[in-house]
């Protein structure tokens, strides 16, 4: 049984991204140009030009190169301003309205059924009644499971955070009360 | 209650694909998303059947994680698992725990407390009192295995 309700998306993060969007040239939404090599003049028609566009309130961050456009997004964010509660499934048009709203922003035209799935956190969450810590102490002990292994110790983390990672994939557990506590809804 | 979060970051392309997530539908078959947290999950709780994270009560093992804390904290010092020195504009409060159902000893280690603040005093005192009360829940039980199996829906 999911500790989430059924129609709970369990997504936190998550990038999207297109190899060829639509951009009118209209500058004025991005927040920054900037060449990858800095000794090229930067131009629009620079192969080094990159855009970007980062949007405090959503976290949600967009990036347009000669690779494509890249889309940051929190699907928690959207809703909450915090990543604690997933959005569901009823949610799940504000998504959709927020592309939207970012294709009028930034002068683009894409459609957001071609944008591929880049990355994405699948997250949940777990109750116990003792300091986590202690869970993640114990958990800590298994160096490498499968072809993922800690890169960092936990203890370095003061137990707060353990990671198990290889290039393409990462299983993070860490202490969500003790962030909380730390940032309040910022999370 | 606290709340511990696991999150599992898929960071490539290619790695999403093969996993069936694509595009933006695919986001919304939570039945497959939780299907591929439990996948990992599962690898996660197998692994760690050999390393002996059944439950047991870890009384020591809270105690030196609260003190861990207590160390973060400002003002605090540690001397020992069972001492802590909370020191007040040179005023040395030290909380010492007895051990068992003797429960603690808070004294106060100065010559020089009347030209503190009372409030610093009080403020200090509390802080230690709190401490003190984490240690009265202990022992807890820690079952790692039995959690995560929580965690996959399994328990």
């Amino acid at each position: 049984m999911s500790p989430f309700k059924e129609s709970a998306i369990p997504v936190d993060t998550f990038h999207l991204w297109t190899p060829d969007p639509q951009w009118n040239g209209d500058k004025s939404g991005w927040d920054s140009f900037y060449s990858y090599r800095s000794m090229i003049p930067m131009t629009e028609n620079s192969e080094s030009l990159v855009a970007k566009k980062y949007d405090p309130d959503t976290g949600c961050c967009a990036k347009y190169n000669i690779n494509g456009l890249r889309i940051e997004v929190s699907l928690p964010r959207l809703k909450f301003s915090n990543n604690f509660d997933p959005i569901t499934i009823s949610d799940f048009p504000i998504l959709i309205e927020y592309l939207d709203h970012l294709q009028s922003m930034l002068g683009l035209s894409f459609d957001p059924k071609s944008l591929r799935i880049a990355r994405v956190d699948i997250f949940r969450h777990l109750e116990v009644p003792y300091p986590a810590p202690l869970f993640i102490k114990k958990l800590s002990q298994i160096h490498r499971f499968q072809h993922l292994e800690q890169k960092s110790s936990a203890e370095f983390y003061g137990y707060g955070y353990v990671r198990w990672q290889n290039k393409s994939r990462e299983l993070v557990i860490y202490d969500k009360s003790s962030q909380v506590k730390q940032r309040g809804n910022k999370t | 209650m606290n709340t511990i979060r696991g999150e599992l970051r898929l960071l490539r392309t290619n790695v999403c694909q093969a996993e069936g997530i694509e595009t933006l539908d695919s986001l919304l078959n939570t039945q497959h998303l939780d299907e591929l947290w439990n996948k990992y999950f599962q690898m996660l709780l197998d692994s760690s059947r050999g390393f002996g994270l059944g439950g047991e009560s870890t009384f020591q093992g809270d105690l030196a994680n609260i003190l861990e804390n207590t160390i973060q904290s400002n003002g605090f010092r540690v001397t020992d698992l069972a001492k802590v020195i909370c020191a007040v504009g040179g005023i040395e409060i030290v909380l010492e725990y007895l051990g068992g159902q003797e429960g603690f000893n808070l004294w106060l280690n100065s010559i020089d407390i009347h030209r503190q603040k009372k409030s610093r005093i009080r403020n200090a005192i509390q802080q230690l009192i709190g401490i003190a009360a984490q240690f009265n829940e202990s022992p807890v039980e820690v079952d790692v295995l039995g959690d995560l199996e929580n965690w996959l829906g399994l328990g």
